[in-house]
């Protein structure tokens, strides 16, 4: 079973061979073909692995099992899409760069230390390598070589490093906990040995671990009140590195916290539910305060990526039966930021604009892109029949079922208000009619196919879940104390 | 110990003081260096464990002089100014400071076991996190929010070394991997986002 490891072994493989300078010609290629084989590497080892197997392997570091199975296939696919769009992307873009061969070699090492973080089952090594996939994106934002690239890249590395940090204080905070509890006997920090931290979970330290680590999470996650890295560093980076973050990334992080709360849920259940729910309805409120505000579209879709988290962060802090809800959201919405950041990079290739109001008739001058555009942001609003639909109502029966009424009103108005404001905004450009001439702006027809299929997984997520995919699912529930 | 304890608490407190940010960087360093003896002293008596020595050479040469050297010279010559104020000079803004190391080091005798020594070293790790997180607070200059980020991994660091269940070799690596990457990020970023002084 070792195959698996070669999801982070390849790419790491093919980030060093950037280094040979005769490669470098042939650097999206390489992007294009370790992409192809990741994704079939992960896709045929989940199709092989029953959903509750459980393989451990490197001495107990990594763990093959249904979260992994599903988060690690997911990221792959997303990265696939990427490598796809950037390597046939035939426009002046990251393609043209003379540095391109630094792209690739930081894109594959973000993809090696991505692929490591989810298959991590020892919580210090998973927040190792959380932590190099922030390194690893740092000159992938700052890749114009800007100032305001870099001081993007500042903020986003400055943030990161700060709450990660907050999460490795958590950590020691844990561990101080089970060491005056029971003395000399110290935690380990492999997830599946930390029953002993279970025992000390009246213990000040071991609350306050669990508040940092929340915390600290969080703010990689997007999640107020750290969150102000977020905007900018989506608004400001090159629409396949964006992409890369908002859906490859959040999900890394997103796996990180998920390993804590099926370690910490059992135990700590009132205080994480607090918690997160805190967090994710501020982060749901602050996110459409922007939303209404904001003009231009990169940010709207950054900022509905917050309060994605924050319904995310909700969910988790509901349980029980919401959390397959959670599931079905999370994944769908690394889909709909796949499609909605890459088409937003082309619009805003093709118009040099990112302000709204300045864009009308994109359904006219770029069919394809204000069909993506359209879709996305229908399934961005949680309309039916996209998965995202089907995953915020399960969360919100999840909600009513546990009783929490006063949540599930104050989540549906805000839900409203990030409905409205952001169909004034963006259907204006997609259906009001254009200045120019129909189909004045080319879209290579190789360039739709990775968002095709994204948005082909989001409506058969919504109409119908693979058995194979709903036993995943359910598996993690499961894992969760939630019912199948 | 006492005194290494006190002599940290020392050269987490320069850099709120000092006006230049070079003073700033060799106080880094020497949090650093108090690490690496303070780790020795509490931990060398598991000489066999190679995780160990990762992680005192860590200290002592990555977070001792890697670290504020390396920053050092990408700054040097790119600097706005040769004065940086991490906390602004008046006694409103020390006094908070103050306010914090107090607040800190009490915390750190409230949490059990209240055995003199732990109770010191967790104040001083404490003292460090909240301050570097003050610092990050009121630095709007990159150069003043890298050393209020680096006070606040010192003061994590310094946290870990209570801990009597050390981390295995693999975590430690990867542990010290991350502390150069992030220190190559910073110096490489800082040096993009400082402008040069006038006329240089």
């Amino acid at each position: 079973m070792n195959a698996i490891l070669l999801t982070a072994l390849i790419p790491a493989l093919g980030a060093l061979l950037m280094l040979i300078p005769s490669l470098r010609g042939s650097a999206l290629k390489l992007l294009l073909l370790v992409g192809v084989v990741n994704f079939g590497v992960s896709l045929g080892l989940t199709a092989d692995t029953p959903a509750d197997a459980v393989v451990y392997l490197g001495e107990n570091y990594f763990v093959f099992d249904a979260t992994t199975q599903l988060f690690m296939t997911l990221i792959n696919a997303v990265f696939l899409g990427v490598a796809a769009f950037v390597a046939t992307h035939p426009r002046p873009d990251i393609s043209t760069l003379p540095f391109g061969h630094r792209f690739t070699a930081f894109t594959l090492a973000f993809m090696a230390a991505s692929n490591l973080a989810v298959l991590s089952n020892h919580l210090l090594m998973g927040w190792a390598f959380v932590e190099a996939t922030t390194l690893a994106a740092v000159p992938l934002i700052g890749h114009d070589r800007t100032r305001v690239a870099w001081a993007a890249a500042w903020r986003y590395l400055l943030l990161s490093t700060v709450g990660l940090s907050l999460t490795f204080l958590g950590f020691v905070c844990l561990e101080r906990s089970v060491e005056v509890a029971v003395p000399h006997e110290g935690l380990s920090f492999f997830l599946d040995q930390l029953d002993l931290a279970n025992r000390t979970s009246q213990s000040f330290a071991h609350k306050l671990g669990i508040l940092l680590v929340l915390f600290g999470y969080g703010t990689k996650l997007g999640l107020a009140p750290m969150y102000s890295w977020l905007p900018e560093t989506y608004d400001t980076a090159r629409s396949p590195v964006t992409t890369l973050l908002a859906a490859v990334q959040f999900n890394v992080a997103f796996v990180a916290l998920f390993r804590v709360l099926q370690a910490f849920g059992a135990s700590d259940q009132e205080l994480i539910r607090s918690v997160l729910t805190a967090m994710g309805v501020a982060s749901m409120v602050v996110s459409a305060i922007n939303i209404v505000a904001t003009r231009n579209y990169k940010r709207i879709i950054a900022f509905a990526s917050i309060n994605h988290a924050g319904a995310i962060a909700i969910g988790l802090g509901v349980g029980g039966s919401a959390i397959y809800g959670v599931l079905l959201y999370a994944v769908s919405n690394a889909l709909i930021k796949a499609v909605l950041f890459l088409t937003a990079g082309q619009i805003e290739e093709n118009f040099g604009t990112k302000q709204t109001d300045e864009i009308k008739g994109l359904l006219q001058e770029m069919p394809f892109s204000g069909l993506f555009l359209m879709f996305g942001t229908f399934a961005l609003l949680g309309f039916a029949p996209f998965g995202s639909f089907i995953g915020e109502l399960v969360m919100m029966g999840g909600m009513i079922a546990s009783g929490q009424t006063v949540l599930f009103s104050g989540i549906c108005v805000i839900l409203l208000i990030v409905f409205v404001a952001t169909g004034r905004t963006m259907f204006p450009m997609i259906w009001n009619a254009g200045k120019h001439e129909a189909g004045r702006h080319a879209e290579p027809l190789i360039d739709l196919v990775p968002k095709f299929f994204f948005l082909f997984v989001l409506l058969t997520l919504g109409i119908y879940v693979p058995g194979p995919l709903g036993e995943l699912f359910a598996q993690i529930t499961l894992g969760f104390g939630g019912a199948r | 110990m006492m005194v290494l304890l006190v002599a940290m608490l020392f050269a987490v407190m320069v850099p709120l003081f000092a006006r230049t940010w070079r003073t700033m960087f060799i106080a880094l360093g020497l949090q650093g260096l108090l690490m690496a003896i303070i780790a020795l002293s509490t931990l060398g008596s598991h000489s066999d464990d190679v995780a160990i020595w990762v992680l005192i050479a860590d200290l002592a040469l990555l977070r001792g002089i890697f670290a504020p050297v390396f920053l050092h010279r990408m700054v040097q010559g790119r600097a706005r100014s040769p004065e940086l104020e991490l906390v602004p000079s008046n006694l409103v803004f020390w006094g908070i400071a103050v306010v914090i190391v107090v607040t800190a080091l009490w915390f750190g005798a409230k949490i059990p076991p209240v055995d003199p020594l732990p109770s010191l070293h967790l104040g001083v790790a404490l003292t460090m996190v909240l301050l570097g997180l003050y610092v990050l607070t009121l630095q709007t200059r990159p150069l003043g929010q890298v050393i209020g980020a680096l006070i606040i991994e010192n003061g994590v660091v310094c946290l870990e070394l209570l801990l009597t269940h050390h981390v295995a070799l693999p975590v430690e690596l990867a542990l010290t991997g991350v502390f150069i990457g992030s220190v190559l990020a910073f110096g490489i970023l800082l040096r993009r986002l400082e402008t040069p002084l006038e006329g240089t």
